[in-house]
Order: structure tokens, then C-alpha cells, then sequence
């Protein structure tokens, strides 16, 4: 059965880290920053996104710091690290493989060969 | 007069309104940080408290410029922020998960495999101890029945200590601890039985010790998880 959420599930390190490759941000921000380039199509629980963000700063690819701003609350901004633009670029590549491929197998590529 | 009494009127339900919507967001922060007790450091849980918190109150202002009132605001900011319990437990998986040496989950597993020898050793000495005075002195283990019964029980119970002392992953470290326990008997039963009753020692050890042993450990951390969870639902429906 089709699951959307697996899908998303499955890249959200990917989104996540090609948003912070044009930015550090904080959580909300990285969330508000999906939502306009989707124009709002990939719905998830907002609170999903900082175990992710959290599993990524424990394998090094994102680090967090806490920003006191004046008249504000303090918030975690979240910057990308060369690994993490190496891990973004890796999965960029899978990803662009995984698509085309897929793209070929549903016939939306002109070079499909039939077996 | 009548104008003051309304304006006073405006602002005190203002700041109940505003005292209602904290106590909305500190208690699903409670909910959020509730599981996390026992697995994550104070400072690490206090982290993922404030950076939620500054979540939801944006959140929440968003929503109020959007023309909700306070309390809707609030309402659908935490539901956009998802379950709290479901949050919780993404957030220990992350904590258990990973690789490397420096890492969490490997100083976790050195925990766990450590508090298994602790549960798994002393049954093994004593259940060892046993074979060897009752072979050596000729009376035969299937003659004294409580001596067969510790045998079968003890890795049940060290199972059910190590299950109930290692919150996740209790199986794995059961496992490291007896294939270690079961290459040092190897040793001692060949070296201290008779060649026969030695390789029926290790035999057991491989045979029933270790799966049975696993098997206690991770049923018993099934259960400890689910009752961990039935009590955490009570203390939130009350």
C-alpha cells in the first residue's frame, strides 16, 4: 500500500540538508523554508522534523547553536558542515539516479529498452 | 466608572487567556519530555524543551496573525507539532541509534553488555561450580534435582534482571555476554571436566543458556517498555 509518509520519511535528511546548504536556520524557519519551495504539498507533524534534525547534528552533518536574540526567545539555528555537503551531494546523486531510473521503468524517458 | 470596570475586566481575561495558553504549552511540554526521563541527560531534555517551546510560541503567534484566537492559536500549533508520546519515542530512536566507537549507542552498548555480565556471571560461576563438584564426585547431576533446576532457571531469571536493568537492545547484550561466557567455559570445562561432561557443559550453554537467556531478557523488556507506557498514559489522562 502506497505510504506518502515513507516517502517522506525516507528523504527528509535530503530536503533538510539542501535547505540549510542556502542558510543557517533554526527549526521553524527550515520548516517554513520546505513549505514555500513545495508550496505547502509534503505534509508532516512539525515536531517530526527534530529527531531528524538531531540525528543529523549526531553524525556531524548539521551543527546547532543556541542564539540569544534581544526581546526574543532563544533559538537553536541549525548551519550545514562540509561533511553534511558531501553527505548532501552523495545523496543528491542516489537520488537523481533513483529518479531517472524510476522515470525509465514508468516510461517517461524515451531511452526505456524493452527486454 | 462602567468603562474602567470593563477595561479591568478586558485585561484580566486577557492574562487568564494568556495563563491558560502557558499552562496548555508547559503541559504538552511535560507530555513531550515525560518519556525522555531515565534515557536522556537533564541538559539534553531541558534542550529539546526550549527549542520546542520557541517552536510552538511562533507557531502559535502565526497562527493568531492568521485571525485565530488565543486559544485556537494554541491548539492547532500543538496539533501541527504532532503527538507528544509519538515525538518522544522518534526522539529516544535517535538517541539509541548511530554508529561509531565515540558514539552514544556505543557507550550504551558497553552499559548494557556490562550490566548483562553482571546478571549472566555469577549464575554461570555457580551453575559451573555445580557440574563440576557433582561430576567429579561421581553423583550424577540427574540425582539431585534442584541442582538441574538451578540450571534450567538461572538463565531465565539472569534474562529477566538483564531485561528489567537494560531498557533497549537487551537481547544483543545477552547474546555479546554468553558467546564470551561460553568461550571461557569452553576453557574451563575442558580443562576441569572430563572431556565427556565438559562438551555437554559448553553444549548447554549454546544450546538453552544463551537462547534462553536472550529470550528472557527480551520478553521481560517488552513488557517493562509496555508498562513504562500504561503508566506514562495514566499520569497524562489525569
Amino acid at each position: 500500500m502506497y505510504d506518502e509518509r515513507e516517502l517522506i520519511r525516507g528523504n527528509t535528511p535530503l530536503i533538510v540538508l539542501a535547505v540549510l546548504r542556502d542558510g543557517s536556520q533554526h527549526g521553524y524557519a527550515v520548516l517554513q523554508e520546505i513549505n514555500r519551495r513545495t508550496g505547502a504539498s509534503l505534509t508532516f507533524k512539525q515536531g517530526t522534523l527534530y529527531p531528524m534534525l538531531y540525528a543529523l547534528e549526531d553524525d556531524g552533518l548539521i551543527v546547532g547553536q543556541w542564539e540569544h536574540a534581544q526581546g526574543e526567545r532563544p533559538r537553536k539555528v541549525y548551519s550545514i558542515t562540509p561533511a553534511g555537503v558531501a553527505e548532501l551531494e552523495k545523496r543528491l546523486k542516489a537520488w537523481e539516479t533513483f529518479t531517472s531510473a524510476i522515470q525509465r521503468v514508468i516510461g517517461g524517458l524515451p531511452d526505456a529498452q524493452p527486454s | 466608572m462602567l468603562s474602567l470596570l470593563s477595561r479591568t475586566d478586558a485585561a484580566c481575561t486577557e492574562e487568564e487567556t494568556a495563563c491558560r495558553q502557558h499552562a496548555r504549552v508547559e503541559d504538552y511540554l511535560d507530555h513531550l519530555c515525560a518519556p525522555l526521563v531515565g534515557s536522556l541527560p537533564y541538559a539534553r531534555r531541558q534542550e529539546i524543551r526550549r527549542e520546542a517551546e520557541a517552536h510552538l510560541y511562533t507557531s502559535i503567534e502565526e497562527y493568531r496573525e492568521s485571525g485565530l484566537s488565543e486559544e485556537r492559536a494554541t491548539e492547532a500549533a500543538l496539533q501541527a507539532y504532532g503527538t507528544p508520546y509519538r515525538l518522544a519515542q522518534a526522539i529516544l530512536d535517535t538517541w539509541y541509534s548511530g554508529a561509531g566507537s565515540g558514539t552514544r549507542p556505543a557507550v550504551y552498548s558497553r552499559t548494557a553488555t556490562l550490566r548483562a555480565f553482571a546478571c549472566f556471571s555469577i549464575p554461570t560461576a555457580i551453575s559451573a561450580f555445580l557440574v563440576e563438584s557433582y561430576v567429579l564426585a561421581d553423583i550424577g547431576l540427574e540425582r539431585v534435582p534442584w541442582a538441574v533446576l538451578w540450571l534450567l532457571a538461572s538463565p531465565l531469571l539472569a534474562g529477566v534482571l538483564t531485561g528489567w536493568l537494560v531498557p533497549v537492545r537487551s537481547a544483543r547484550a545477552v547474546v555479546n555476554v554468553m558467546v564470551l561466557l561460553a568461550l571461557h567455559g569452553m576453557v574451563a570445562a575442558l580443562l576441569m571436566l572430563p572431556r565427556r561432561e565438559g562438551f555437554y557443559f559448553v553444549l548447554f550453554q549454546s544450546v538453552y543458556s544463551l537462547p534462553a537467556g536472550a529470550l528472557a531478557a527480551f520478553l521481560t523488556q517488552v513488557v517493562c517498555r509496555h508498562l513504562r507506557r500504561i503508566v506514562f498514559r495514566t499520569a497524562c489522562a489525569r
